[in-house]
């Protein structure tokens, strides 16, 4: 492997040449301003580039470093957020053709959170329309067309949150913000090779972000490593009285504190038609044994309608929060036909389906929570296929999907989703930890020896993004 | 309004009429193929044995003092 250009190095490793003055935040901010401007681009993953915004914040940090003031690790370092969380004066556009017109004219709570941390704000990425509310076919769900995936532009880099993952990936931007409802982070995270944390529910304020469900939507870090993922979720999380699902909880990273032995429980797959993934797995689950961990297979009770209760949920928060939408004729703008269809339908969810899966989902998180008296952390293959075709509609791609989003975002549980190497055809694969709710310090001690023991997350993909 | 009683064609014209959408006969077979399978979701969870006057639902927001949803 060659040595990595500059704009593949971790966001932590960029904050440090910066403090270091090896280079300067509006040095490196006019690379990565050029990256997002072509490379972005090719990509689509890209919904608007904050030239104006990235070069006044890169030279306030460039300041505050001569004057002695340092915010912190992310001091400097250009990032991208998913086009569903405000910033004043640039257009929000939630991926949706029917809403090109928005212009907040504040920021939401995590951008303001990176300002205060010093991160510099470049770009606002590509995503799938409404963050795929009512359920989308394809990889053309999104006002920017299919977000491509830089190891290989034929596939897609995943949803909803496509353009963090793929500029997370393709050193378009030192670091990404995402969201996730269910998959959002760790699917992209696991198709573009980098690493995801969907925070517990209620870790992070959504304030100023666009809601897709209430009661499951989470915004996380997006980068190249777990050490990154931990500097930043320090960096965005804590008590927010204006988001009320947001926990008084503060969020402390100890980047330096040792990961002690961990009982790791492993979720069963049917590896039959994913063979790759299963070696892949394998290979992970050595390499955490060998650190000094144990691991044995596991089951989550198989007997609950775990993912039709998430799914009743997301349907009917869904259509209520764009219900203006839906009665009027600016849903036939969305780009995916299915996804109008989907929308349309939940409207036609009663009250009493929607309390009756509330009320499962109370029994179900109680039963899910007992899997903790068994094990430490939960460990499987995040996906069971490496990145779909960006054309074919996924209903007539036969991949394997595997998944373990169901039960831990129905439960509020985090999970990080960590490079693990790749497939036959050059795809990366994820490996996907989950944790009980608050142990994100956990995930990210575990993912960073991980990271010392492995280089997944250091490969990066051929600097041509052209479309194949 | 859904109620696997009530025919498709019934929870279509309600939807149309609700919305005041004009709805297409691609978009037909979408909503079609959309109730169905929500159809199949909610029967699933009427399936799980709930008892009257119990099982408290989840609530929305309650992530502020708890450790778990």
């Amino acid at each position: 492997m060659t040595e990595a250009p500059l704009y593949y190095q971790s966001a932590t490793e960029l904050g440090a040449l910066i403090r270091k003055k090896q280079i300067s935040s509006v040095e490196l901010t006019q690379i990565f301003l050029e990256r997002a401007k072509n490379e972005g681009r090719q990509l689509n993953a890209i919904s608007e580039v904050t030239e104006e915004l990235a070069l006044q914040q890169a030279k306030r940090a460039d300041e505050e470093l001569v004057s002695g003031a340092v915010c912190g690790p992310l001091h400097g370092v250009p990032y991208g957020a998913k086009d569903l969380l405000a910033v004043s004066g640039y257009p929000v556009r939630w991926g949706s053709p029917a809403h090109s017109e928005q212009v907040p004219d504040s920021d939401a709570a995590v951008i303001a959170r990176l300002r205060s941390a010093g991160a510099v704000l470049i770009c606002k990425l590509a995503m799938i329309e409404l963050a795929g509310g009512g359920s989308y076919s394809s990889a053309g769900a999104s006002a920017t067309g299919p977000c491509l995936n830089p190891w290989n532009t034929s596939r897609w880099a995943g949803g909803s949150s496509s353009g963090s993952g793929a500029a997370a990936a393709a050193g378009i931007t030192g670091f990404a913000l995402g969201t996730e409802t269910w998959g959002s982070i760790t699917v992209p995270a696991a198709f573009c090779g980098i690493t995801g944390l969907r925070p517990t529910f209620g870790r992070v304020s959504r304030t100023g972000a666009m809601a897709l469900c209430w009661s499951l939507d989470k915004i996380g870090p997006m980068a190249r490593t777990a050490e990154d993922c931990g500097h930043i979720l320090a960096a965005i999380a804590g008590p927010d009285p204006r988001d009320a699902g947001c926990a008084a909880r503060p969020f402390r990273f100890q980047p330096k504190k040792k990961c002690a032995p961990l009982r790791l429980g492993i979720l069963e797959h049917d590896y039959t038609h994913a063979p790759q993934a299963q070696t892949l797995f394998q290979n992970a689950l050595q390499a955490l044994q060998q650190a000094g961990h144990t691991a044995r297979p596991v089951k989550l009770p198989d007997d609950l309608p775990v993912n039709q209760a998430a799914s009743l949920i997301v349907m009917a928060e869904g259509s209520t929060a764009f219900e203006n939408l839906i009665r009027s004729e600016r849903l036939g703008l969305l780009a995916d036909r299915d996804q109008q269809a989907g929308l349309l339908a939940g409207l036609a969810i009663t009250a009493s389906d929607l309390m009756r899966a509330q009320r499962i989902r109370t029994i179900v998180v109680q039963e899910l929570n007992k899997i903790w008296d068994q094990c430490d952390l939960l460990i499987a293959p995040t996906l069971l296929t490496g990145a779909l075709s960006a054309e074919i509609p996924f209903r007539e791609q036969n991949n394997p999907w595997g998944g373990n989003g169901g039960p831990g975002n129905l439960a509020g549980w985090p999970s990080l989703s960590l490079p693990m190497g790749f497939d036959a055809e050059g795809l990366p694969m994820g490996l996907e930890l989950i944790g009980p709710a608050w142990s994100e310090h956990l995930l990210l001690s575990l993912g960073m020896q991980y990271q010392q023991r492995t280089s997944w997350h250091r490969m990066f993909p051929a600097n041509t993004f052209t479309r194949s | 309004m859904n109620n696997s009683s009530l025919s498709l064609e019934t929870r279509l014209a309600w939807l149309e009429q609700q919305t005041a959408l004009q709805i297409d006969d691609k978009m037909r077979e979408l909503l079609k193929k959309s109730l169905q399978q929500l159809d199949e979701t909610i029967q699933a969870l009427r399936d799980f044995p709930l008892e009257d006057g119990a099982s408290e639902p989840a609530l929305l927001f309650q992530a502020k003092e708890r450790d778990v949803l």
